[in-house]
């Protein structure tokens, strides 16, 4: 009879869920978390790790900004044939993909925090739980934000060149130095991906690295500091740093970014700050090119 | 169930604290034959080196050593044990090995009814379907459990197992996950049908993991149990097996956080008579991936083993194409003929011809969308629903074997080997492959031919010759092997593999190999190349990198 009790004290201590699965959503965070995902066109994990992105926006909303990165040293998820002929790699993607352990898809680092499977990189399974933890406190409370950055945007359509404003405040003291490193990302590429075991011919690509407007790790942020602006102090309302780039939507920069190209309506630019000594990111903010 | 979790870091505690004072002990009185009555353990040693060699794309790398110790002893009706192991710059896939140290101990306790060890164990259910754990180095698992583990036998054949503690990985045992579970094993003979020729057997097992929900998105279940049921009839000539699981919702980064509840069936049985022997299996695994963390993967932190259900090769050619488990749904058959063709005979000849043909295939299992939702394997729902008795529409696997074993007189034996192949790496995408290129569904031919040649008394010589071919993948394969056996102590071999057709270019990859056995010690010296592909044993793999080098090992036993 005893053993019986404890079969069913076992047995009972099963926890059986019922639907609904899913938690519901917290309240908005003040952060922002950059997740910087590993991809590849030939890589049939890859697009769980995209429709998991996709989860975690719709959970998180605006808190999350993602980038897509295709690992160039990882030909054979990214190399291009007559199958896959859109080129996605970049150099500057490149070197980050190496240098953040991107040594097999699909990975993904969280504000480049250490840990992980490979360095900086984490499965999509950890995702969630590393996200939650920068943006929330341990009981649950949204993280009050330690940057503000503000982007500003002006596209001359005739000679493609793009004018970038980053206006900046540190909230609070920061310790180490940082880097301001912009960039520029398209959404709604149309080219084919392996999905599983099926051939995607019109997969819609999101988030894609296309290039880095003030070289892949930034510059220091103390070169755009305001004139007669201390470094630390109470500064509400005002900001601090003012950063101004000039890129040129061309073919030097992305070779995809042919005449031809039609889809600046797409593209973001998106400026973080982060810790040289940590490489951890503070803060990231995402704009549209247009329709500002 | 935190007292659980208090009574594990107990154990652990203890363990650490007096073990080495027991060994200490146990060391200190090693001279003395009336303290400790016995003292036995086995070492492997080996050493690789790894040159550049761009013809087969290996990479240069430091020399890789690696190798492990147990040492146990034995008193009376205690037991203790250790295993030492090192791993120094450890080739991909084993990285997290890296380092030396000791990785397994434990505490032992066995009389006639009770077998109590404390600190690390292995343990079985049945086959494995939901607790196998093993220590396989060249695979790089060791998912042993360290805690507790306590059998007790009755008189009326019914043994009772009960067990709880944490799954290591690589070095560590400090995961989130604790595994409880219970087994009993009943002989129905000796208990109800005592005068029944047919030997009954039964079997129950209940395991359930712990691990707590910290994910932000999903309400995850902190408790997972599964349970198994198995009965074993055997009689004069016909066995028959049948083994059931069921794992209530798991959601793990292995089914994509699905809550479908998880079952798996093999039913074998087997005919025998003189001369005939039939096999025949029938195995269906839905959604039965179980490890001890749910974001563990590859070989680490599984709780349990899904047993392959297809034959397990050793010719080189043969183990090129192997059929690797699928624990989130596979559904197939096995038949397996032995006959041996009478002596006098015209096809038996003086000596006779043994014939074994097997056949093995595995399906995906189907799945279609689950009620109210609107895709199958979604991340936070249902998953999708599975008709029990149809088939998936893809074909993961099939393999036919032909083999003949003549002796033609009192010095050669011939062993003659047809297999095809179907391999559908389009699914399970196992295969490394080349740039530019996709993953097939590989058919291939493998024809073996190897003669073993009895020159004189302790001098024997073996030959095989073996060809694969196929249209896909690296394209064909033939390999030559001479190996020169003098018995009881030394052997020398000679092959060569040569992948020709293959779209880059071909390749040959060569090695020499010699051996020294004396009583239970084995030195083997090899230089060579070896290709890169994937190793196997029962199903599961593990990914060889090429290298181009000398690899020595050393294994003995004391």
């Amino acid at each position: 009879m005893k053993r019986i009790y404890l079969i069913l004290i076992l047995c009972y201590s099963c926890d059986k869920i019922d639907p609904p699965y899913t938690q519901n959503t917290t309240q908005l965070s003040e952060k922002t978390v950059l997740i910087e995902k590993f991809t590849g066109h030939k890589c049939s994990n890859c697009p769980d790790a995209s429709r998991k992105i996709d989860e975690l926006s719709e959970f998180y909303g605006e808190n999350l900004i993602s980038i897509a990165i295709h690992p160039g040293d990882l030909p054979e998820f990214t190399g291009t044939d007559d199958n896959y002929t859109y080129n996605f790699t970049t150099n500057s993607s490149d070197i980050i993909a190496n240098d953040m352990g991107a040594n097999f898809l699909p990975l993904g680092t969280i504000n480049r925090i250490e840990g992980g499977i490979s360095n900086r990189c984490w499965t999509k399974e950890e995702w969630a739980t590393q996200i939650d933890d920068l943006l929330y406190d341990p009981n649950g409370e949204p993280l009050s934000k330690n940057i503000d950055i503000e982007i500003f945007n002006s596209f001359n359509e005739k000679n493609k060149t793009l004018t970038i404003q980053t206006n900046f405040t540190l909230n609070t003291s920061l310790e180490g130095n940082h880097k301001l490193c912009v960039l520029i990302i398209e959404d709604g590429i149309i080219a084919p991906q392996v999905d599983g075991s099926d051939y995607i011919e019109d997969y819609e690509h999101n988030h894609i690295y296309r290039c880095s407007v003030n070289g892949e790790y930034g510059e220091e942020i103390s070169k755009f500091l305001l004139p007669g602006v201390p470094s630390s102090g109470d500064f509400v309302g005002q900001f601090m740093y003012s950063a101004e780039h000039l890129t040129e939507i061309n073919t030097t920069n992305n070779i995809n970014w042919t005449s031809d190209w039609a889809n600046i309506s797409n593209c973001f630019v998106v400026a973080y700050i982060y810790n040289t000594k940590t490489l951890v990111i503070e803060h990231t903010e995402k704009h549209p090119i247009i329709n500002d | 169930m935190n007292y659980m979790k208090k009574f594990l870091k107990l154990v652990n505690n203890i363990i650490y604290k007096y073990y080495f004072s027991f060994l200490i002990f146990l060391i200190t009185f090693n001279a003395n034959s009336q303290i400790i009555d016995d003292f036995d353990g086995n070492l492997q040693l080996n050493h690789q080196t790894f040159n550049e060699d761009e013809s087969i794309g290996a990479e240069k790398r430091e020399p890789y050593s690696n190798g492990y110790i147990n040492l146990i002893w034995k008193n009376n009706k205690f037991t203790a044990g250790q295993r030492l192991e090192f791993y120094k710059n450890p080739i991909p896939g084993f990285e997290e090995y890296a380092g030396q140290g000791i990785s397994h101990r434990f505490l032992q306790f066995r009389d006639n009814n009770f077998d109590i060890i404390i600190g690390d164990f292995y343990e079985e259910f049945g086959s494995g379907l939901i607790l196998k754990t093993y220590f396989d180095p060249g695979l790089g698992i060791d998912n042993s459990i360290d805690g507790l583990k306590i059998k007790y036998f009755t008189n009326s054949n019914i043994y009772l197992t009960g067990l709880i503690g944490k799954q290591k990985s690589f070095w560590d045992n400090q995961n989130d996950g604790m595994i409880r579970a219970i087994n009993a094993d009943v002989n129905l003979n000796n208990l109800l049908f005592k005068k029944w020729s047919t030997n009954i057997n039964m079997g129950l097992s209940f395991v359930t993991k712990k691990e707590s929900d910290n994910n932000p998105l999903y309400i995850l279940p902190e408790n997972v149990g599964a349970w198994n049921g198995r009965i074993n009839m055997s009689g004069r000539k016909i066995s028959v097996n049948i083994d059931y699981a069921y794992k209530i919702n798991d959601p793990s980064s292995d089914n994509g956080y699905i809550y479908k509840n998880g079952n798996a069936l093999i039913i074998e049985s087997n005919y025998s008579v003189k001369g005939l022997g039939l096999v025949m299996g029938i195995k269906r695994i839905d959604n039965m991936s179980f490890r001890s963390e749910r974001n563990a993967i590859l070989q680490d932190l599984n709780i349990n083993y899904i047993t392959p259900l297809t034959k397990q090769q050793s010719y080189s050619l043969a183990t090129i194409y192997p059929y690797i488990s699928q624990p989130n749904g596979e559904m197939g058959t096995q038949l397996d003929v032995y006959y041996k063709i009478p002596k006098k005979t015209r096809l038996g000849g003086k000596y006779g011809m043994n014939l074994n043909i097997n056949y093995s295939n595995m399906y995906s299992i189907e799945k279609s969308i689950y009620v109210d939702e609107s895709l199958i394997g979604e991340s936070g729902t249902m998953g999708y629903s599975s008709n029990f008795f149809s088939l998936g529409n893809d074909k993961l696997f099939q393999e036919l074997n032909i083999e003949l074993t003549k002796k033609i007189n009192k010095k050669i034996k011939l062993l003659g080997t047809y297999i095809n192949v179907q391999n559908n790496d389009q699914i399970l995408k196992s295969q490394p492959i080349l740039s530019n290129s996709n993953h097939e569904y590989i058919n291939a031919n493998i024809f073996i031919l190897e003669i073993l040649y009895k020159i004189k008394p302790k001098h024997a010589t073996k030959i095989e010759l073996q060809h694969l071919r196929t249209k896909e993948h690296f394209g064909n394969w033939a390999m030559g092997l001479i190996e020169y056996k003098l018995s009881p102590h030394w052997f020398w071999s000679i092959q060569d593999l040569y992948n020709y057709g293959n779209p880059e270019k071909d390749t040959h990859y060569y090695s020499i190999s010699t051996g020294f056995n004396k009583k239970s010690n084995r030195l083997t010296l090899t230089y060579g190349k070896q290709r890169a592909g994937l190793f196997c044993v029962g199903g599961v793999c593990r990914e060889v990198p090429a290298s181009n080098g000398i690899s020595i090992s050393l294994t003995s036993s004391f």
